[in-house]
């Protein structure tokens, strides 16, 4: 049986309580990483991770309050956002949900990046990024001045959104692999 | 929550002194550069050194104020971050838009 060790955090969609929140869910996951684990770089990536869904409760969930999970197991670490606010859905990807399985929708383009959620089985997608070819210095007036999903996207081995529609409940889940 | 070190000809040289740059304090230091640009006329060349949290919002505000920096002839030169924020940075290539050096010394020119 693999180790699972599991914390659970209530995040109280203020922004001023969000590094207080955040310091906290880093405390418990860098105390609990495995040895092998590259520390400095794991930190880093949560840390960009977790202000990011920390940021997106205080902007977006319409609701007082969020979860944070932090599941530690086999390999990697798993952070969770749930709350049963305002539904995730640029692009009006809820038509696509359940129909259009392995559609890629783009999200947002700028010189830098394109970012898509691509449609999965269920309620569910999944966010890729690719960074475009640029040789020189991008355009300014050209980049996007969104960077929460990209943030995530490129900080995790997978970022995943899923919606529930019976309980109302928005998931937001990244993976972070040890190795 | 930006204030003037030093200046000269073409340039100032500023300080911010957040620990936490985010979505509370964005707009308002978007507000500030700007009112820099329009009274000045110069570059600003910004130490965020203190800065140790930063989120998107507060990226996002930086970036559309380089667009009015650019859009008045002048620029955002940013100096001291500390290694998370310089890493943030290079992950999503914001270090290709801005100019980025260890510290003011280090500015070409000034």
């Amino acid at each position: 049986m693999p180790n699972l060790i599991t914390g659970k955090f209530i995040f109280s969609n203020k922004a001023d309580a969000l590094v207080t929140s955040l310091k906290q869910i880093l405390d418990f996951a860098s105390a609990n990483l495995p040895l092998y684990a590259n520390a400095a770089i794991i930190n880093f990536k949560l840390k960009a991770i977790i202000t990011e869904l920390l940021s997106n409760a205080v902007k977006h969930a319409g609701n007082p309050e969020t979860a944070i999970y932090i599941l530690i197991e086999d390999g990697h670490i798993n952070i969770e956002k749930t709350d049963s606010g305002n539904q995730f859905n640029p692009k009006k990807l809820d038509l696509l949900c359940g129909k259009s399985v392995g559609t890629k929708v783009q999200l947002s383009k700028d010189p830098l990046h394109c970012v898509y959620a691509i449609i999965e089985p269920g309620m569910f997608v999944r966010f890729v990024c690719e960074e475009n070819e640029e040789n020189q210095i991008p355009d300014i007036n050209d980049l996007t001045e969104h960077f929460g999903i990209l943030i995530i996207t490129k900080s995790a081995d997978e970022f995943t959104y899923q919606y529930d529609q019976s309980s109302g409940l928005n998931t937001f889940r990244a993976s972070v692999k040890f190795s | 929550m930006i204030s003037i070190y030093k200046e000269d000809t073409d340039n100032l040289f500023a300080e911010l002194s957040l620990k936490e740059a985010n979505m509370a304090n964005a707009d308002l230091f978007k507000a500030e550069l700007i009112v820099l640009f329009d009274k000045y006329h110069k570059n600003v060349i910004l130490n965020i050194g203190k800065v140790e949290y930063i989120d998107s919002s507060f990226l996002g505000a930086l970036v559309s104020a380089l667009k009015y920096g650019i859009s008045v002839k002048n620029d955002i030169i940013l100096v001291s971050l500390q290694k998370d924020i310089a890493d943030l940075f290079a992950l999503i290539r914001l270090d290709k838009v801005f100019k980025i050096y260890g510290s003011f010394d280090d500015v070409p020119n000034h």
